[in-house]
């Protein structure tokens, strides 16, 4: 589904970010990435999305059998792609619910269909919004627009269930969850799994991973993935710290 | 691509049609009332809402190029004024608030040079005076604001936002002063001039002003300016929205203030569409 072939990456102010990454997800797998602060999880996530503010300088990205590189971030969305952020913007004076129904029918509008039924729609939304127990007072409300963080990322996991995609990366969306949130973020994502999609979770904390089992474990560091291991490598980390790991890439 | 630069009256609404220089008192009958002005051939007008009014004044059609306002709340009125300019206008306003009198205005210039001065005088205590504007710049159209907010009377508040979008060779200017009188104690008095520049052929100019005499009040202004916002088009985007969709989202996002206080669906729907026809 996802191949990533030696992929580095430079941010547009001139700094290489990513220094040779090397990835190949599956169907049906779970990836996690973990690794220190500062290590470019975030960046490679941008990278696989599209976003303009990198530049990728070599090596290949292919996403379902196609190169992605000459892709608009939207055109990735609409072929399943689905990036959850660390920090969701806040765009006031925009619903939720409003929000979504423009994501799903410009997808629609890609596929040459019409806008969907209202009724659906509608349908669909709360049937999504239970999933996350986002309350559905929150669909009226601007979006993410004095969200606490927790309920930031509980609106982007609605926003993932609500679009279907093919590959969710979630990036840091454990960061600044109690253990309740942790637990209805974490429902979400396994009640979405399928054979046919996959997730790469990224995270700090090998708590996120009780919930959401990993099929892999990659360590990325200083723009590369150093390790890779299956879902003892985070209870190791957990235990050990990145130390041990990162001592000979100093 | 939709060109439509009007705005189609809704039936139910109380409509004054204003032939000539006038003065004019507005009462309210029953429920809130709305009123629209359609001031064909006139060229000034002195409207006065009663003590305890509370009334929607909407303006959206073509009036005369240059047309004066004063305007006049007695105690405990309040008019909410809304006013869309699409063509060619110079306007003065000038505004009298009695006590405990409520001014709030949205003015959304999507079209048109304009010439706006406003005089703005709280001559009372318990005032509340808010002004949101937005601004949508487009060839080589030039928009002036001029406003001079006085506070003559404590225990007042006071609230500008005006919101510009500047693109092709459009000059936008924002020349904003509250002036609190010596006397004018505990007032809360607020300013601010946000603008985002598309094109850097276009120009803006903000020059937001205090002056205080007063000394416990509590004052603040400023002004930004900046491209529509990266990391949110980003977002928008990776959620398949469009490029050219994400970009009016913000926009309309940006102008979210004085498009939210207009109420009425019917004009507010009519606004976004137009504000969406002229994204490029
Ligand atoms: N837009 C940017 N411009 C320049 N440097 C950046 C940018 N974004 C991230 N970086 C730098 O790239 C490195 C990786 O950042 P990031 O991908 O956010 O790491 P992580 O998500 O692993 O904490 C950091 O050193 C960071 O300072
Ligand atoms: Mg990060």
């Amino acid at each position: 589904m996802l191949e990533i072939k030696e992929l580095t990456a430079r941010s547009d102010d001139g700094n290489d970010i990513l220094k040779g990454i090397n990835l190949t997800v599956h169907p049906g797998e779970v990836h996690a990435i973990m690794g220190p602060n500062g290590s470019g999880k975030s960046t490679l996530s941008s990278v696989i999305a599209g976003n303009p503010k990198f530049i990728k300088t070599g090596g290949s990205l292919r996403f379902m059998g196609e190169e992605i590189d000459e892709l608009s971030p939207e055109e990735r969305a609409h072929k399943g792609i689905f990036l959850s952020f660390q920090y969701p913007v806040e765009i006031p004076g925009v619903t939720v619910n409003n929000f979504i129904k423009t994501a799903i029918n410009e997808k629609r509008h890609s596929q040459g269909l019409e806008d969907m039924p209202a009724g659906e729609l509608l349908r669909m939304i709360k049937e999504k919004a239970a999933l996350v127990e986002l309350d559905p007072r929150f669909l009226s409300r601007s979006l993410n627009e004095g969200f606490s963080g927790g309920e930031k990322k509980r609106a982007e996991i609605f926003q993932m269930a609500a679009l279907s995609p093919r590959l969710a990366i979630l990036d840091e969306t454990d960061s600044g969850l109690d253990i309740d949130a942790l637990r209805i973020v974490a429902n979400g994502v396994n009640k979405l799994k399928s054979p046919e999609n996959a997730t790469i979770v990224i995270t700090h904390y090998q708590r996120l991973l009780d919930y959401i089992v990993p099929d892999y474990v990659h360590v990325l560091y200083k723009g590369r993935i150093i390790k890779t291991g299956g879902r003892e490598l985070a209870l190791e980390l957990e235990e050990k710290g990145y130390d041990w790991l990162i001592k000979d890439y100093q | 691509m939709n060109r439509k630069r009007y705005i189609t009256l809704s039936e139910d609404i109380t409509t004054i049609k204003v032939e000539h220089d006038s003065r004019t008192t507005l009462r309210n009958t029953g429920e809130k009332e709305s009123y629209l002005l359609l001031c064909s051939g006139s060229h000034s007008l002195e409207l006065t809402i009663e003590k305890g009014a509370d009334v929607t004044l909407i303006e959206a059609s073509d009036s005369t190029p240059e047309f004066r306002y004063e305007i006049h709340l007695e105690s405990g009125a309040s008019l909410r004024h809304i006013r869309i300019d699409l063509t060619d206008k110079k306007t003065s306003y000038t505004l009298h608030q009695e006590r405990d009198s409520r001014y709030e205005l949205s003015l959304i210039s999507l079209c048109g040079s304009q010439e706006n001065s406003f005089a703005m005088h709280s001559d009372g205590e318990g005032t509340d005076t808010r002004m949101c504007g937005f601004t949508y710049g487009q060839t080589s159209y030039e928009v002036r604001n001029t406003i001079r907010l006085y506070h003559h009377k404590p225990h007042a508040t006071s609230y500008q936002a005006f919101k510009y979008v500047a693109d092709d060779a459009s000059r936008l200017s924002f020349d904003g002063k509250i002036i609190v009188d010596p006397h004018a104690q505990k007032i809360e008095a607020y300013q601010k001039n946000n603008n985002i520049l598309l094109n850097e052929k276009a120009h803006i100019e903000s020059d937001p002003q205090l002056e205080i005499y007063a000394d416990d009040v509590r004052c603040s202004h400023g002004s930004t300016i900046g491209q529509l916002d990266a990391d949110a088009l980003f977002y928008m985007q990776s959620r398949g929205i469009n490029y050219m969709t994400a970009c009016g989202i913000l926009i309309r996002s940006f102008a979210d203030e004085p498009l939210s206080m207009i109420k009425e669906e019917w004009l507010r729907e009519q606004i976004e569409d137009i504000i969406a026809s002229m994204l490029k």
